[in-house]
């Protein structure tokens, strides 16, 4: 018997349903996740409201799909566009494999279309909502060419990560990864070396530095290809994310020459950290603000995005160890940027949007933040 | 001699993959019974599909360079794909 789903768009009414379906994705708590909820959809800086699509089943929440907003800027001159990014998908487990994912992902679709957007973006799918997307319309754009530097890790710091896949002792993974953190919180010996490191000219700083990073952004310039507008709403609103902690590496004063982002996952410090963002003045100081990362930091798992760092910056990534990420199967290990023009019917030619062709890699100057990753 | 399965052999193991995951009201899948556009095969099905290919073609499918949906939209059509892209040797990106 093939069972009724109802497809509506997200109201209040159903925040706490939401935040208790997202145990499946976002984690187990369901006070971060309506924490969660709020700041990316309720506040997100872009849309006024939020653009979630759910599946109920006798009147309850059993899948999601939301698009939260973003704001881009493309060409020279910069054109700035609002777009919707999709993110968030999840279906109750006693409720996959029955027809779900195509209604729900169809329905969100023409919900952007609906709102007066054209496109949609994906930049953080996972190798399963990736394959739902790619099978109702959306294309891929190319991998991030994630590298990663390592160092050998202890059970305990895999453990949650490998409790999650498991029957019923997946409800443990996330009381051990915060038991993990306060235990071993990724960026103790960064800061106590940052502290212990007099004279140096990078310092470590736990909140962003708003005005002075977008300051420097907009002093750095722009070549034109499509990235994220970093200004002062975005970067306010943006390293408040309550599933993660960010550490903000700055050199110079109110006027910064360069700054670096490191991002660690609150739920699952196992994931290992991330270079979100990245800027500077000169590639000497870009080294040097990855060089204090590394050497302060000695994470056991450092991973940033490669495919769109500039040539000369790449070859200080990987002086500074970093390796990439096995691509054995790209289904399994390959970030990539997602779009979809909403429009129905879909029309045959290439997306381009503020004179740029979206399906060409050579069109995006991407950063880790712009994702959920970051 | 390859000792490979023959192409009867795939559509099997293919066939037997998909009905794993395929909603319990979907009946025989034939040959062209399509299975993206009609949404019997979806999100972790499909990624086990594709999964499957990688395993048969050994090498790396490169997923988001060409139109999932139309491609490999029946079982015949993903035989055709596998058929088309093995080769002994590494992996390598496809196609």
């Amino acid at each position: 018997m093939s069972a009724a789903y109802e497809i509506v768009r997200y109201e209040p009414a159903f925040r706490e349903q939401v935040a208790r379906l997202q145990r499946h994705l976002w984690g187990g708590d369901v006070a971060t996740n309506t924490a969660y909820l709020d700041w990316k959809y309720h506040r997100n800086p872009y849309l006024d409201d939020p653009l979630i699509c759910l599946a109920l089943h006798s009147g309850r929440v059993v899948g999601m799909r939301g698009m939260f907003g973003s704001r881009w800027e493309i060409g020279s001159p910069a054109e700035r566009i609002v777009v919707p990014c999709a993110d968030d998908f999840v279906i109750a487990p006693e409720h996959r494999n029955r027809g779900l994912v195509a209604q729900i992902m169809t329905a969100t679709v023409d919900a952007v279309a609906a709102t007066g957007y054209r496109y949609a973006f994906g930049l953080s799918a996972g190798a399963v909502t990736m394959m739902a997307s790619l099978a109702t319309g959306w294309r891929g754009v190319g991998s991030m060419r994630a590298a990663q530097r390592k160092r050998a890790e202890g059970l305990l710091a895999r453990a949650p990560a490998r409790l999650r896949t498991l029957p019923l002792l997946w409800r443990y993974a996330d009381p051990l990864a915060r038991l993990q953190y306060r235990l071993e919180r990724p960026f103790a010996r960064l800061d106590r070396r940052a502290r212990s490191a007099a004279g140096a000219s990078v310092r470590v700083e736990p909140a962003p530095r708003v005005d002075a990073m977008a300051d420097l952004v907009r002093r750095l310039g722009h070549d034109g290809r499509i990235r994220h507008v970093r200004d002062e709403v975005y970067l306010a609103w943006r390293y408040r994310n309550p599933l993660h902690d960010y550490r903000f590496l700055l050199r110079g004063g109110d006027r910064l020459e360069g700054y670096l982002v490191l991002r660690a996952d609150r739920k699952d410090p196992g994931r290992g950290v991330n270079i979100v963002d990245w800027e500077a003045a000169t590639p000497d100081i870009r080294e040097e603000l990855l060089r204090a990362a590394v050497d302060w930091g000695n994470f056991p798992q450092l991973t940033i995005w490669t495919a769109t760092v500039p040539g000369d910056t790449l070859a200080a990534v990987s002086r500074a160890g970093f390796v990439p990420v096995d691509a054995g199967s790209r289904m399994r290990s390959s970030p990539t940027i997602l779009v979809c023009d909403v429009r129905r019917p879909k029309p045959a030619s290439d997306m381009i949007l503020g004179g740029r062709r979206l399906l060409d890699p050579a069109s995006w100057d991407m950063r880790m933040v712009y994702s959920m990753a970051g | 001699m390859s000792g490979r399965p023959d192409r009867g052999a795939l559509g099997e193991q293919l066939r037997a993959l998909i009905a794993e995951f395929a909603p319990h009201e979907h009946g025989v899948i034939a040959d062209d019974t399509p299975l993206i556009s009609s949404a019997l095969v979806e999100s972790v099905a499909l990624l086990n599909v594709a999964l499957w290919v990688e395993e048969q073609v050994d090498a790396a499918v490169e997923i988001t360079s060409f139109d999932l949906a139309a491609e490999w939209d029946t079982i015949t059509q993903i035989l055709d794909f596998v058929e088309k892209h093995r080769r002994p040797g590494r992996a390598r990106p496809l196609p």
